[in-house]
């Protein structure tokens, strides 16, 4: 089965599905130097994003985000690709500066936690696995 | 989107790295918000200056597209401390050397060394119709009813690159059919200089990210237009307001919805932002203050208590016969520096922005009076 989206930043990659219900504020929700969610609230605290498929409805909060996004691939925690609802502008220019596959347009509900999938960025598909 | 040739080779990377990846910031900004093309901007103001606020995430970005230079006038937000007097104010060297090595990666692409939200009180004044990229939330609103520029409210890496291409996606405020008025507030009393912040702040919280149109103001100086349109963007997402005979534009949608502002709303805003009883400090300058008002403050100045003002390093070196208790700052302001690690819990303000961001950012208190009150030690 296969799911199509919209492509933000191209790439071609594979991996666990680690999926996010709640918007995302990368400053303040995950630890750039481990990947880790870290918001208190957030269903799954203490699990890594780092070298998963990340996806969340779309991101929030400070614009210092994109940054996060940076950092994280820069230590080697960044995600596989990230996959977004409802992009904003906050994560779109972090995957684009991170160097991070993006796809939009997708509805989260579609995808279960902890599925393997592929990602073809650039045609905006998810092939489970 | 439609790319000219040119753009497309910066695309595909004829200029280098930095700036391929800065036009496809710019190109998906314009996919997501249907944007048909990129425009020509005349300036920017990039905020994510401050090394308190980017952390190391941001300076080792900067740092790391430091080789590529603006292609227009573009200008800093405050920094986390004042460029030169760092040291007497007691931050640490390890939080200065960070800082400057920001301020070093933006000067090196060739932003102005001029850190300040209120670059119109500095010598850039974007004209009518001209199309910017500004991303200070205050000085966007500013530009955009104030001024009748056009802006979106930008991020710091979105105004970079919109500073490396000199463009900017054509998409929000910078189309003439989306600055229109979507509510209308109606204002039946005569403001104090002190209410327009409270105004501001309390039409935030309604208006959100919506225009409003504000009724009822017969007159309005500069200083209270940016005290008005910082609240709102501090409380709401404001990037626009529009005041009958004042504003360049003003115009709203058939029939919109109608909202009635008593004092008593505005003194509301006041006591919900007031935290502390006891400041360590009288503070002035959110948004950074203009010549003519530390001026006035020096006229009017009655308490012998500690005043820091906040300002541009423009309007700073201007500044004649300072009163001993009054210290001037440039290129930072209270919401951006390390003012807790300093050792102030508590500080006095006349600005809802300044009241917001230091609860909410800083985690210290705030008494919120009027700028008479604070001058008079009451």
């Amino acid at each position: 089965m296969e799911i199509r989206g919209k492509c933000v930043v191209p790439g071609i990659t594979k991996g666990e599905l680690i999926v996010s219900f709640e918007p995302i504020s990368f400053l303040g929700d995950i630890d750039p130097k481990t990947g880790n969610i870290i918001s208190i609230k957030h269903p799954l605290k203490n699990h890594s994003i780092a070298d998963k498929i990340f996806a969340f409805p779309h991101g929030k909060g400070s614009t210092v985000g994109s940054y996060i996004m940076y950092q994280l691939r820069k230590n080697g925690k960044a995600p596989k690709a990230i996959i977004n609802q409802e992009a904003e502008a906050i994560i779109a220019v972090g995957a684009i500066i991170s160097d991070i596959p993006m796809i939009n347009g997708i509805d989260i509900n579609q995808l279960p936690h902890g599925a393997r999938v592929e990602i073809n960025a650039e045609k905006g598909i998810i092939k489970f696995l | 989107m439609y790319l000219s040739k040119e753009e497309e080779r910066i695309l595909n990377g004829e200029l280098g790295e930095i700036k391929a990846k800065a036009i496809k910031i710019l190109t998906t900004l314009g996919d997501i918000f249907n944007a048909e093309k990129l425009i020509p901007i005349e300036s920017t103001q990039i905020s994510g200056v401050s090394y308190k606020t980017i952390g190391d995430a941001g300076l080792e970005f900067i740092e790391d597209w430091s080789s590529a230079k603006v292609v227009v006038e573009s200008r800093m937000n405050p920094a986390g401390m004042d460029l030169n007097d760092w040291q007497d104010l007691g931050i640490s060297r390890e939080f200065a050397e960070k800082q400057l090595r920001i301020i070093k990666a933006l000067t090196s692409m060739g932003v102005k060394k001029s850190c300040s939200c209120t670059p119109y009180h500095a010598g850039l004044v974007p004209t009518r119709r001209s199309h910017i990229a500004w991303s200070e939330s205050s000085a966007v609103a500013f530009a955009n009813s104030v001024l009748g520029a056009m802006t979106n409210r930008e991020g710091g890496p979105s105004a970079l690159s919109a500073a490396l291409i000199g463009s900017t996606p054509n998409y929000g405020y910078h189309l003439a059919e989306n600055r229109i008025a979507q509510m209308v507030f109606e204002v039946n009393f005569n403001l104090t200089n002190f209410d327009f912040t409270l105004l501001g702040y309390y039409i935030g919280t309604i208006a959100k990210n919506k225009i409003p149109l504000i009724k009822g103001i017969k007159q309005a100086n500069w200083e209270q237009l940016k005290s008005l349109g910082a609240g709102g963007a501090a409380s709401g997402g404001i990037a626009m307001y529009m005041i009958p005979n004042i504003t360049p534009e003003c115009e709203s949608i058939e029939k919109p919805e109608r909202i009635v502002v008593s004092k008593k709303d505005l003194r509301e805003i006041q006591a919900k932002l007031s935290t502390g009883n006891e400041p360590d400090i009288i503070t002035f300058g959110c948004p950074h203050c203009s010549y003519e008002e530390i001026q006035e403050i020096f006229m009017n100045v009655k308490t012998k208590n500690k005043i820091w003002i906040y300002t541009s390093n423009e309007v700073k070196e201007r500044i004649k016969n300072i009163p001993s208790n009054i210290k001037i700052l440039s290129d930072s302001c209270m919401v951006v520096s390390p003012i807790k690690e300093l050792g102030i819990k508590c500080i006095a303000t006349d600005s809802t922005k300044c009241a917001h961001y230091s609860q909410n950012l800083s985690q210290i208190k705030c008494v919120l009076k009027s700028r008479e009150e604070l001058l008079h030690g009451n």
